[in-house]
């Protein structure tokens, strides 16, 4: 059986053949930078809130910042002359979030996507003043907070509202959206919500400070 | 699809080989290399399909062998055999971070890859062999364990955060491997023969493993099918009188 190991030009050329085979084989990295087409923008914030008891008991309070054609903040600065909430004393008020992109024509249903991808965002609502420990830090530096919230926010009583995430996410472990909520207010008392649209691609956990900042707004809050 | 249409003409061709002549069959052993083209999902570069592999045409070796039984038709046959089905190309990378980017909605994604679709298989089965002195025709149908040696790995990086990094490591599964196919002998002499093969393997989806991927976003794979037609030329040493 063997003897026709004898063949060795045969061999040789199997032998070759293997060889040339494994060395094409051979390892090599590849590294890409993929980059996007540009994102959409949001110009626009909505909240509108209705009383839990009283569906005709409905407002709607709007934040704007338009951008100019380079998509940079308009120079007179943000919208907020109907950025006010006048909310009952001790009522909880069913609330939802809307996101326009007020650049495209036709306007843009940004919230529509966020929804979408509600696994990778996530709004946080901080009420101020207060007492509580801040979901939201405060600004530093030379950073300020959104108008029409003063910086620093004066000393003085707490708003007493408090806001509940309702929606929640498709995550494995279900996490809050934030483009339906709950807000319960207290005894009268006044004060702002701050409210931050939070990107976190692939490190949404539940908490503010992982990603960055899509959109900051505010908001001043009368509660009587 | 392809596999099917590989039993159909192995069924076609079983009846037109028995009419042909029969001389008793030897048992043999043999080696082959040559080509493995990657099909299916396997080879598919939809990055929005997870169980596109992005596989490639490579090569595969294979040492075979078989047991006729008192130099019948029917004979028992084994093949262990190494191919690799290549490893990701840039644009394969590019058509891939393209869809992180949108999936994750961020401004860029770098990706890395490296490694290569590598696997061993042993898999063992029926075989059939008909014709004559010179030429003979041989069909058969194997299964078996099918050991990944490795799959391309490839790491993903959201924007330039060097911590926002997730992984989608190597696979080193051990699954059911199976084959089927035809392989045609040609007497060089008393022993030695020329063989030309065309076989279907697949195996079972094989379990691929993630790292840091913390939301349910874009593009998960978990399982991998692997599927490739393979042909092959090599040489076979008969044994026995």
């Amino acid at each position: 059986m063997f003897s026709t190991l004898n063949l060795t030009p045969t061999a040789r050329f199997w032998a070759g053949a293997l060889l040339l085979t494994g060395l094409a084989g051979c390892n090599k990295d590849e590294e890409v930078v993929s980059p996007s087409v540009a994102n959409e923008a949001i110009t626009t914030l909505t909240l509108t809130v209705t009383n839990a008891a009283s569906a005709t008991d409905t407002q709607t309070a709007t934040w704007e910042q338009l951008l100019d054609s380079k998509g940079n903040p308009v120079a007179s600065g943000p919208d907020v002359s109907k950025a006010n909430l006048n909310l009952k004393p001790n009522t909880t008020y069913n609330v939802t979030v809307g996101l326009l992109d007020k650049t495209q024509t036709p306007t843009f249903d940004v919230g529509a996507e966020i929804k979408e991808r509600a696994n990778i965002h996530s709004f946080f609502f901080q009420p101020l003043p207060t007492t509580q420990a801040l979901i939201i830090p405060a600004p530093t530096g030379a950073d300020t907070y959104p108008l029409p919230i003063p910086t620093p926010v004066p000393a003085g009583n707490p708003l007493n509202l408090t806001v509940t995430r309702i929606d929640t996410d498709n995550n494995k472990t279900p996490l809050p959206v934030g483009l339906t909520d709950t807000f319960v207010t207290g005894a009268a008392s006044t004060g702002y919500l701050r409210v931050v649209l939070r990107h976190q691609p692939n490190v949404k956990d539940g908490t503010f400070a992982p990603g960055s900042t899509d959109f900051d707004a505010g908001f001043k809050v009368t509660i009587q | 699809m392809k596999f099917n249409t590989l039993l159909l003409s192995a069924g076609l061709a079983l009846p037109l080989t028995g009419l042909a002549q029969s001389s008793p069959n030897k048992s043999y052993f043999g080696i082959n290399a040559g080509a493995s083209f990657a099909t299916g999902n396997f080879r598919a570069t939809d990055a929005e399909n997870t169980e596109s592999g992005f596989a490639k045409t490579g090569f595969t070796v294979a040492l075979d062998g078989a047991h006729f039984f008192h130099g019948g038709i029917v004979g028992l046959a084994g093949q262990v055999a190494f191919s690799d089905n290549g490893r990701l190309l840039g644009d394969d990378l590019a058509k891939l971070g393209a869809a992180y980017t949108e999936a994750f909605d961020v401004d860029a994604t770098t990706l890395r890859a490296t490694g290569r679709y590598r696997r061993l298989s042993a898999l063992v089965g029926p075989t059939f062999m008909f014709g004559g002195d010179k030429l003979k025709l041989e069909v058969r149908g194997l299964a078996g364990i099918n050991q990944m040696l490795g799959t391309p790995e490839l790491m993903v990086q959201l924007e330039d955060d060097p911590t926002n990094t997730f992984t989608q490591r190597s696979s080193h599964s051990l699954t059911f491997g199976y084959s089927a196919g035809l392989g045609l002998h040609y007497a060089l002499g008393e022993r030695l023969g020329l063989v030309a093969r065309t076989d279907f393997m697949g195996s079972s989806p094989i379990t691929i493993k993630n790292d840091n991927r913390n939301n349910t976003v874009g593009r998960f794979t978990e399982k991998q099918p692997v599927t490739a037609f393979n042909t092959t030329l090599g040489l076979a040493f008969t044994l026995g009188n």
